[in-house]
This record gives C-alpha cells, sequence and structure tokens, in this order.
C-alpha cells in the first residue's frame, strides 16, 4: 500500500506530530532481525487500509491481540495479566462488550469494529510511534470520523506520534498537525497544516487542494428546474436475502423500503448514502438490471417495471449508466470504438455512420478519435471513464445514471470528469441521477439531493436547502463527518472552489 | 438469532452429509437401473451375466424375480427398495449375494484407500509447506520437479515399477498379495506381515494423491503468505517461525482440504487399478474379476458402494475442514 | 500474438511444446517407420532390447515393443484429444447456462456436477464401457462423460464472475441481446482458463484411457499402451521390457501435456493459474 501510495499518480503522504526517519533514536534499516522484531509492534506498531484482510481471517481477535503482547513483553506476562490487558484495550478503543468480542473472528465484526481491533493490537505495547496508512479509506464517512477521532485521542492520552497516510486532503485538515506532501516518491512541500493548506507554495499542492470537491452553496442553479418530470420512482421495494447455514433464517438486507423520487428534465439529482444504504441498487433497479420487489418506474408514459424483451430493450436506449469501476466496465477483449459503435449499431445504425459518430464522441469527452482503434488497457482510469461516458452518451439517452462514477479516481481526475460530465449535461440536456457516497461531490454537482438511509429516504431537498439546513438527525451526521468540512468551507476557500478545472486530455 | 455451538453444528452438518448419502444412493441406483436397460441385451440377460445367459430357466426366475415384464416404474421402485435393504442381487457367477461378496473384500479396500489418503495428505502438505517457504530454492525445484513427473505417472505403472524393483531385482517386499500364505503368525506379527505386503501399493497409491496435494499446499503457502495479514504478523514484531505456524499453515490447509475431498473418489478408482496390480483382495480385484466374467450385478454393486465410500471420506475432510476453519461452522460463508 | 511471444519464452511450457510435438510426429509416422503392424509377430517371444533388431525387445508372442509404443501413441493421442473435446463440450455448455441463468436451473445443474464429482469416476467409466463394450467411440463418449465435472464448475465460476461485470452490464444497457453478449462478451474473456483446463484434461483422459485398457477394457484391435502394460505385468519377471517402455511413453506424453498446460495458464491467465488444483 505504502509503495502503491508512493508511487501511483497522485499520492498524498501526510505526516504528523514526529515525522523523524529515525524511530526511537533507531534506524530500522540497520537494525539487525531481532532489533527489528522489537521495534516492529514494540515503539512502532501499525495499521492498514483493509481491516478485513489485514487480520488472520482464522484466528479469534482476542488471541491476535495476545498474540502483540506475548511476543513484546518480558519477562512473558502470566495468562491472566494478558488477558486483562486485552480486555483493557478493547475497551480503550471503545469497542462494546470486550467479553463477547475477544472470542470472535473478524469475520463476524463490522468494517468499523475491525479497525479498531487493529488499533487495540497496535496499541498493546504502547509504542511511541503509530504508522496509519490509509487507514479509514475502506470505512463510510461515520465510521472514519470515529475512527480518526479514536486515534487523536489515543495520541493526545499516549503522547505518541502518528504518520497518517492518505489521499484526502479532508482528513489532513482535521487531525494533522504537519504536512508532507509526495508525488513520485519525491517531497514536493512540507510544513504546518495552516501553511500548507492556505498557502501552497507548490502548484502542485495548490492543483490538489483546489480539487478537493466544495459545497458551491451560493449556486442557485436549483431555480432553473423545470417542472416537467421525466422519471417517477413509486414505492419501489426490494430486499436482498443472503442464504446462510442449514437451519439459521436467510439474514435480509433491505435495499429499498418504499423508495419514491421524481427526476425533472435536465435536472441533476443526487442520491447520497453511506455504504448499505441501497443507493447504488437504486439505479440498478431503474436500469433493470436488479429486478425491484415491488412499486413503479414510470418512464415516457410506461412502466419500467412491467417491459419485457424489445419493448425493454427499446427503453433502455433512452436510460444509460456509468459505472464506478472505469477497470470492469469496458470489455478487455473490445477495441474501444467497438465498445461505442455497438450501442447504435444494435439498434440499427450501420457500421461506418456508428463509428464515425463513436470518434467524434471521443474528442467530445477529451480523446483522441485514434483511441478507437485501440485497447481499454491502454488508458488510464480517468481516460477510461471518459470513454464509458462515451460510450452511454452514444445513444443519445435522456437520463445518465453516474453510479460513484467518480469515485474510483484520484482527485484531481475527478473534478475534470465532473466538469467534463456537468458541460455535456448542458449540451445534451440530460436528466442525471448522481448517485455518490461523498457528499461534497454531490454538493458540487447536483440541483437537488436524496439522502438514503437502509433504504429509505429520510431527507430530499435543493442542494442548497439540504446542506445549509439539514432536518434529518442523520443527514446532520453526514455532514459533520465529511472529512476537513470546517476547514475548507471557511471564506478564504470559497473563491478558489469556485472555479472548476476545464475537462482536460491529462487524466 | 440463534447461535448454534460449533459441537452441534457439526452434528447438524453431519446430519446433512447423511442426508445426502441416502439422496445419493438413491440416485446411483436409478442410474444403475437405467443403465442395466440401456445396455444392449435383455435385462434378464445383463444380470446373468455370461456365464448364465445360456441357461434359459436362469433367465426366466430372473425376469419372474425383478418383475421384467412390469412396467419401469414399478420395476424401479422394487429395484429402490431392495437397494435401500442392502439388497445389491446375486452373484449367478459366483453363486453369492453381491452384498456378502463386497462386504467381505470392504475392509481391504477401506485399509488401502484410507492408509494412503492420510499419508498423502500429511506427507504432501508437509512436503508442499517446506518447498512453499522455500519457494525457488533447490529443494524446492526438486519437490517440484519430482511432483510433476509422479503426477504424469499412471498409478498402475509405478505399481508395476515398485514390484520390479523392491521385488523382482532387491527381493525385499513380497510383489503380491494381503498377507503370506500358509503361516502361522502371532497377531503382533499377523499385522506386521500385512504391513510390509501394504508398503508398496499404499505408496503407489498414495504417491500421485500426494505430488497433488504438496504442489497445492505450495501455491497456497505462497499465496498466503502476500496476504495482509501476514504484513500485519510482520509488523507485528512476530518471529518467522511463529508467523508460520500461527498464521500460515492453517489459512494455507483451507483450499488443500477442499481438494483433497474431490480427489477422494479419484483416490478410491486408483484404489482399483492398484489392487488389481498386487492382487490385493479388496473390491478392485473383485472388480477385475467380475470385469473378466461380465458379472454386472457384482459390477453394479462396486459401483454403488465405493461412492458411498467416497462420500464417507468426503464427510472426513468435510470434518477437518470445519475444524480449521470456523467460518464454516457459523455458517457464514 | 503477444500471448504466443510470451509462452516461447515461457522454459517449461517450450519443453513440453516440444516434447508433445515429438509424441505427435511419432504417432503420424508409425505407420512409415513400422510397416508391419503391432500385432505381427517378428520375432521370437521374449527377445530382449536391442537384439533381433528390436530397439525395445520383444513381448510374448515376438512382437515388436517399439511398434506398439508407436502405435500406441495414435491410440493415446486420439482418445486424449477427442475425449477432452467432448468433456468441454459437456462442461461448457452445463457450467455456462448454470452461471448465465442462475436460480434453480443452476442448483439443479450444480448438485449433479458435485454428483458426478464425487462419485468414482473411473469406476463408472469401467461400469459404462464395460456395458457399451469397448471400441474407440464409446471409449471416448464415456472418458468424456466423466471428465466433463472441472470444466464445468470452472465455466460457470467463470460466468458467474463475468455476468455482473459492469462491462457485461453496460452491454445489456446498451441492447445487445442475450446471445451476443454471452458470445462476445462473455465467452471470449473466460475462454483461456477453459483452454488451459481442457489442455490438463487431455492429459488425465490420457492416464484414464492407459487404466482402462490396462484392465482389458481398451479397443480391442487398438494397439495401446494401457493393453501393453497389462499384458507385461505378469511376467515381468522375465520381460521388464514390456511394461516399462509403454509406461514410459505414457509418463512422458502426459507430462508433456501438463507442461505445456501449465505454461499456458501462466501466459493466458497468470492470476488464475496458481488456483487451480
Amino acid at each position: 500500500m505504502i509503495a502503491h501510495a508512493v508511487l501511483s499518480l497522485l499520492p498524498k503522504s501526510i505526516a504528523v506530530a514526529s515525522g523523524a526517519v529515525m524511530v526511537a533514536g533507531q534506524n530500522p534499516t540497520k537494525l539487525d532481525r531481532r532489533a527489528l522484531r522489537r521495534l516492529r509492534g514494540g515503539s512502532a506498531a501499525m495499521i492498514f487500509q483493509e481491516p478485513l484482510s489485514s487480520l488472520n481471517p482464522l484466528k479469534r481477535v482476542g488471541k491476535q491481540i495476545e498474540e502483540m503482547i506475548l511476543s513484546h513483553q518480558q519477562p512473558t506476562p502470566s495468562a491472566a495479566e494478558v488477558h486483562a490487558r486485552v480486555q483493557q484495550l478493547l475497551t480503550q478503543v471503545g469497542l462494546p462488550n470486550p467479553q463477547l468480542l475477544e472470542r470472535s473472528y473478524p469475520f463476524e465484526l463490522s468494517g468499523g469494529q475491525r479497525q479498531r481491533v487493529m488499533i487495540a493490537m497496535a496499541m498493546a505495547n504502547r509504542p511511541a510511534l503509530l504508522i496509519a496508512d490509509e487507514p479509514t479509506t475502506a470505512l463510510d464517512v461515520t465510521t472514519q470520523r470515529q475512527i480518526l477521532r479514536l486515534i487523536d485521542d489515543l495520541r493526545r492520552d499516549r503522547g505518541m506520534g502518528v504518520l497518517l497516510i492518505t489521499h484526502d486532503f479532508g482528513v489532513v485538515a482535521d487531525v494533522a498537525d504537519r504536512v508532507v506532501v509526495l508525488r513520485h516518491g519525491k517531497v514536493v512541500e512540507q510544513g504546518t497544516v495552516e501553511e500548507v493548506l492556505r498557502r501552497p507554495k507548490e502548484a502542485y499542492t495548490r492543483e490538489l487542494i483546489d480539487a478537493v470537491p466544495k459545497a458551491r452553496l451560493d449556486d442557485i442553479r436549483h431555480k432553473t428546474i423545470r417542472p416537467e418530470s421525466l422519471l417517477e420512482v413509486v414505492g419501489l421495494q426490494k430486499t436482498f436475502r443472503v442464504k446462510r447455514g442449514w437451519l439459521q433464517p436467510p439474514r435480509e438486507v433491505v435495499a429499498a423500503d418504499g423508495i419514491s423520487l421524481t427526476l425533472h428534465e435536465g435536472e441533476t439529482l443526487a442520491v447520497v448514502g453511506e455504504s448499505g444504504s441501497g443507493k447504488s441498487t437504486l439505479g440498478r433497479m431503474i436500469m433493470r438490471l436488479t429486478e425491484p420487489d415491488g412499486g413503479a418506474i414510470r418512464f415516457n408514459g410506461q412502466d419500467l417495471r412491467l417491459l419485457r424483451g424489445e419493448a425493454l430493450r427499446q427503453a433502455r436506449k433512452q436510460l444509460q449508466i456509468v459505472f464506478q469501476d472505469p477497470f470492469a466496465s469496458l470489455d478487455p477483449r473490445q477495441k474501444v470504438g467497438d465498445a461505442i459503435a455497438r450501442g447504435p449499431m444494435a439498434y440499427g445504425t450501420s457500421r461506418s455512420e456508428a463509428m464515425e459518430q463513436a470518434k467524434k464522441l471521443l474528442v467530445r469527452v477529451g480523446l483522441n478519435a485514434v483511441a478507437a482503434d485501440r485497447y481499454p488497457h491502454e488508458f488510464s482510469g480517468g481516460q477510461r471513464q471518459r470513454i464509458c461516458i462515451a460510450r452511454a452518451l452514444a445513444l443519445k439517452p435522456r437520463v445518465l445514471i453516474a453510479d460513484e462514477a467518480v469515485s474510483a479516481l484520484d482527485v484531481s481526475v475527478q473534478a475534470q470528469v465532473l466538469a467534463l460530465l456537468a458541460e455535456l449535461r448542458q449540451e445534451m440536456k440530460l436528466a442525471m441521477v448522481f448517485i455518490t457516497h461523498d457528499l461534497r461531490i454531490a454538493a458540487e454537482i447536483a440541483d437537488r439531493v436524496i439522502v438514503l438511509q437502509k433504504g429509505r429516504i429520510v431527507e430530499e431537498g435543493a442542494t442548497a436547502d439540504v446542506f445549509t439546513a439539514p432536518q434529518a438527525a442523520y443527514t446532520r451526521d453526514l455532514l459533520d463527518a465529511i472529512p476537513g468540512r470546517d476547514f475548507f468551507d471557511q471564506p478564504g476557500f470559497a473563491n478558489a472552489a469556485g472555479k472548476i478545472p476545464t475537462a482536460r486530455m491529462s487524466s | 438469532m440463534i447461535r448454534l455451538g460449533s459441537a452441534a453444528m457439526i452434528g447438524l452438518m453431519t446430519l446433512s452429509r447423511i442426508a445426502q448419502l441416502i439422496a445419493v444412493i438413491l440416485v446411483i441406483a436409478t442410474f444403475n437401473f437405467v443403465l442395466v436397460r440401456a445396455a444392449p441385451g435383455d435385462p434378464a440377460q445383463v444380470m446373468a451375466g455370461q456365464s448364465g445367459a445360456s441357461d434359459p430357466k436362469l433367465l426366466e426366475d430372473l425376469r419372474k424375480e425383478y418383475g421384467l415384464d412390469k412396467p419401469y416404474a414399478v420395476q424401479l421402485a422394487s429395484y429402490l427398495g431392495r437397494v435401500i435393504r442392502l439388497d445389491l442381487g446375486y452373484s449367478y457367477r459366483q453363486r453369492r449375494a453381491v452384498v456378502d461378496l463386497i462386504l467381505e473384500r470392504l475392509p481391504a479396500t477401506l485399509l488401502l484407500t484410507v492408509t494412503a489418503f492420510c499419508l498423502a495428505l500429511l506427507i504432501g502438505t508437509t512436503l508442499g509447506a517446506l518447498a512453499g517457504l522455500a519457494a525457488g530454492s533447490v529443494l524446492d525445484t526438486v519437490f517440484t520437479v519430482l511432483s510433476l513427473v509422479l503426477y504424469a505417472t499412471p498409478v498402475f505403472w509405478l505399481g508395476l515399477m515398485l514390484v520390479l524393483v523392491f521385488s523382482v531385482t532387491l527381493g525385499w517386499l513380497p510383489p503380491f498379495g494381503y498377507e503370506t500364505i500358509n503361516v502361522k503368525f502371532s497377531p503382533l506379527a499377523h499385522a506386521l506381515d500385512i504391513a510390509k505386503h501394504m508398503i508398496m501399493p499404499v505408496t503407489s497409491l498414495a504417491a500421485i494423491y500426494l505430488a497433488i496435494y504438496a504442489r497445492l499446499m505450495r501455491s497456497s503457502i505462497i499465496e498466503v503468505a502476500q496476504q495482509d495479514f501476514i504484513k500485519t504478523a510482520r509488523a507485528k514484531g512476530l518471529s518467522g517461525p511463529s508467523i508460520v505456524v500461527g498464521h500460515m499453515l492453517r489459512n494455507a490447509l483451507v483450499p488443500v482440504v477442499t481438494v483433497a475431498g474431490m480427489q477422494a473418489g479419484a483416490l478410491v478408482g486408483g484404489a482399483v487399478v492398484i489392487e488389481t496390480v498386487f492382487a490385493w483382495p479388496g473390491l478392485g480385484r473383485l472388480t477385475f474379476d467380475a470385469l473378466l466374467q461380465r458379472d454386472y450385478p457384482v459390477l453394479l454393486g462396486i459401483f454403488l458402494i465405493l461412492s458411498i465410500v467416497v462420500i464417507v471420506l468426503n464427510l472426513l475432510t468435510d470434518l477437518i475442514y470445519k475444524l480449521i476453519d470456523p467460518r464454516m461452522t457459523t455458517g457464514a460463508a | 500474438m503477444d500471448a504466443v511471444r510470451a509462452f516461447l519464452r515461457h522454459p517449461s511450457g517450450m519443453v513440453g511444446l516440444v516434447v508433445l510435438l515429438i509424441v505427435v510426429v511419432v504417432a503420424i509416422i508409425a505407420p512409415i517407420v513400422f510397416p508391419v503392424s503391432p500385432w505381427e509377430m517378428v520375432s521370437a517371444p521374449f527377445t530382449p532390447p536391442g537384439e533381433d533388431g528390436l530397439l525395445l525387445g520383444g513381448d510374448t508372442l515376438g512382437r515388436d515393443v517399439a511398434a506398439g509404443v508407436a502405435y500406441g501413441a495414435r491410440v493415446s493421442l486420439v482418445i486424449g484429444i477427442a475425449s477432452a473435446m467432448a468433456a468441454m463440450v459437456i462442461g461448457v455448455t452445463i457450467g455456462a447456462i448454470s452461471g448465465y441463468f442462475g436460480g434453480k436451473v443452476d442448483l439443479v445443474l450444480m448438485r449433479m456436477t458435485e454428483l458426478f464429482q464425487t462419485i468414482p469416476a473411473f469406476v463408472l467409466a469401467i461400469l459404462l464401457v464395460a456395458t457399451f463394450n469397448p471400441s474407440l467411440l464409446t471409449i471416448i463418449l464415456t472418458i468424456g462423460a466423466v471428465s466433463w465435472p472441472p470444466l464445468a464448475r470452472l465455466t460457470r465460476a467463470e460466468f458467474l464472475r463475468l455476468r455482473n461485470r459492469e462491462f457485461v452490464e453496460a452491454a445489456l444497457c446498451q441492447g445487445e441481446g442475450t446471445l451476443r453478449i454471452v458470445l462476445g462478451h462473455i465467452l471470449p474473456n473466460a475462454i483461456s482458463p477453459i483452454l488451459v483446463v481442457t489442455s490438463l484434461t487431455v492429459a488425465t483422459a490420457i492416464l484414464l484411457e492407459s487404466a482402462l485398457s490396462f484392465m482389458g477394457l481398451g479397443d480391442p484391435n487398438l494397439m495401446s499402451w494401457g493393453f501393453m502394460i497389462g499384458a507385461g505385468r505378469t511376467v515381468i519377471r522375465n520381460a521388464w521390457w514390456m511394461s516399462v517402455f509403454p509406461g514410459l511413453a505414457i509418463l512422458i506424453t502426459v507430462l508433456a501435456i501438463n507442461l505445456f498446460g501449465e505454461g499456458l495458464s501462466d501466459v493466458l491467465n497468470p492470476r488464475v493459474s496458481r488456483r487451480r488444483s
């Protein structure tokens, strides 16, 4: 992960508090194996991005923490002492019912709980330095905030140094004292958070900070909504049943519990929620990729849910989707031009005409026409997402569903793709359903926002209203959890946020 | 939510395996039934075998006994009823009930297969783990080449080569049979005598599966070594051996045990050939004799019984699996 | 093209390919090198290797073991390849239906596949060949009928993995039909592991055929390696060469196919190759 962060195109490595190369007066690269083992987990402990894969799946979590203690403390403490210490650690990291928890296996815990276990393990020998490598990237915003707060509290209580590696400037603004910005493994800039974030000296740092999506609440775009409704979802229901072992009732996950919404012509509607809120399922149900259990999806005077075969195929032409993962969205064995032209060809356009059109679209989304003859693996993530957008638009749809369409991209690329979508929306008079877990992005692009929690709409309204005067407690929690909100919402940043970077080929 | 203890869970799983066992028996019996009717010639002739087919009275009796003039559904129902009562028919060649013939031979086959299976699993995973941990070393290369060769060796030929070397050339081991005949032994000496006879059949049978498990364990270890939680263990400052024992072995065993279960059928098939090579008085030998005489009821019975043996071996690997992986017993996976 | 070039640089894969080509050449030119049928007596019984112009010796009836080995290559390769093809057709069809449609169809087909994988394949093969009398065709069909389950499971897993991939869903949203999606998007992306496993199935099919003919269930008109070993078994004390050489032929052929298949696997799908059982 560190290697990945250092080598990938837009990594930022941020050091907090003690960021010395020398750890506790020792240089790790010069230690012998035994001393290195004492250092690891002793004076310097580490937590990782993926708490599930970072824990041994076949070992009780209590045992995994015990092991950390037993392998470092001399003389070896008694079983009772170790047990007491494990209990104490689990309590410290805020886990409920440590007695039961200690006997659990990692798969029985939630993502946040697993990360807490990792932290408990790291804290076991009272380290002087905690290295946290993207510790919250795999977690939801609200959990992210809790974990960051926990790390910060522990740091303060213990006087411990924390080296936090993250790609998110919001997180930096929230918890860090000092920042080091890395690019291609080289330090671009370093200093206190105030200095670097407010007065970046380097153009690269500037770019990164500008690319952080910010709510443009002064914008009054919601006035432009035309009253004609285009797509109407009424009382949509969906429950997933996950079969478990023998004799156990299937686990039920409610993905949609009576969702109703209206999408107007030319409007961008953001659907936000944490993982498991059912936001992606909603988009997939509108596309009929997932069958709803009940409710109606009205489009063009038809209920999409009742369509089959050819009628469904014809209706789908007007609704298109862009998926999250640009690497999985393109057939690796199909040339980019074919990928775009296949759609129109399936509806009767001649091959030469469809290819001509595909090339034009490629140019429009900021790529070169010669890209048509290349394969997807020759393109970067951002470029692929542009191709996916071109493919979706080839059928001239009226509704575009963007399912986390920029979530897998680096921040600066994200900003460019968002800008492209905004432009295309104007040009092609598209109505857009923008599904995202990132409220900052929703605020930047949407006219209206719907907040989903466990398959229910908890809040709905114009973007500015939802962000400035949230009605539901859950919405407030989500807003509070946005990393770096206090920092970036200060007046000094409003201007910088106003201008969207223009869509460029560079992504 | 009801959370069952793992002992109770294993009990339930065993029950479900038994249910599966009965289902499989019925399906295989039905398959046998269809096969007899699909075979060229009259079912009565098929059942009587080459020896009995020329005897018109026997054929008449058979037709009456199996109700061959009745509709297929009735015939099938009565046949399944017999199978469930463990009546697998009568060998007209050997003039004995098939089930007696089989049960008489079953212990020898079980002794051979279970010993080979356990040895292959034990030694194979150990060697595989060693090779995986030392990936790229001379030891690893030797193991890899050896297991590739073994994997390509016909099991019966390997047996013959062992006979050629250890019996014909060196004269160390008895070339065939289960025990030395016409000699009175004390119980211990008798057991040792059987063990001596077992060495070559077990070795040739186990060697090939040993190679499979070793190869699998090797790649499994290499894969586990790249997992994040091994990075965690290293970041914890654990020593090399405690990482291997505490974190790698168990995780690496999971896929090996899965495959071991799936290979059980092949192992039993291998036993049939090996018994033929070594004149081991088990079901394989019985199969060979029945084949020579086209003693069809015996072949059908052997197929059914050996399928049951495979399912029992599967049950065994299931239990090992459950001991290794907690996700299996709590029904999370 | 890249795959071909990568394969040419794969040492063990190339060894496998070269040895395999030699076996193929031997099979093709067998009638030219040994114009006399391998069933004909050409010398005194039990002629040791090297004597009387018999490179690999003669058998109990004075037949040329070398001729038998060369002709046996034809039988093994034909049966191995044809029955692996049969297994692929059965397995891919069942796996594709199971993986693409899912639900009850999948449940029924997978239960059936599991059953076929559980029962001792070799014993079933014995039963089938014995029932329908051994001939080239029945042997090929029988080996195909007991070898398809791994291919069905693999195909199903690949289809399951791919059918929910975004690019397949995108094709659906773009109005492409089921058949087009299956043949145009899913199968091309699933084909390389299927080819790898099929190539390895050729090896197991050859082993299975040799075991069947060792048990006396080979096509009585064809000289095969397994039959030769079976014939040599009882006289191993007097004529070791009768069973050693045909066995080596099987070993070398199967090893070559496995090396070739694994090389193919490394080149075509480096990620999956190590997961194969």
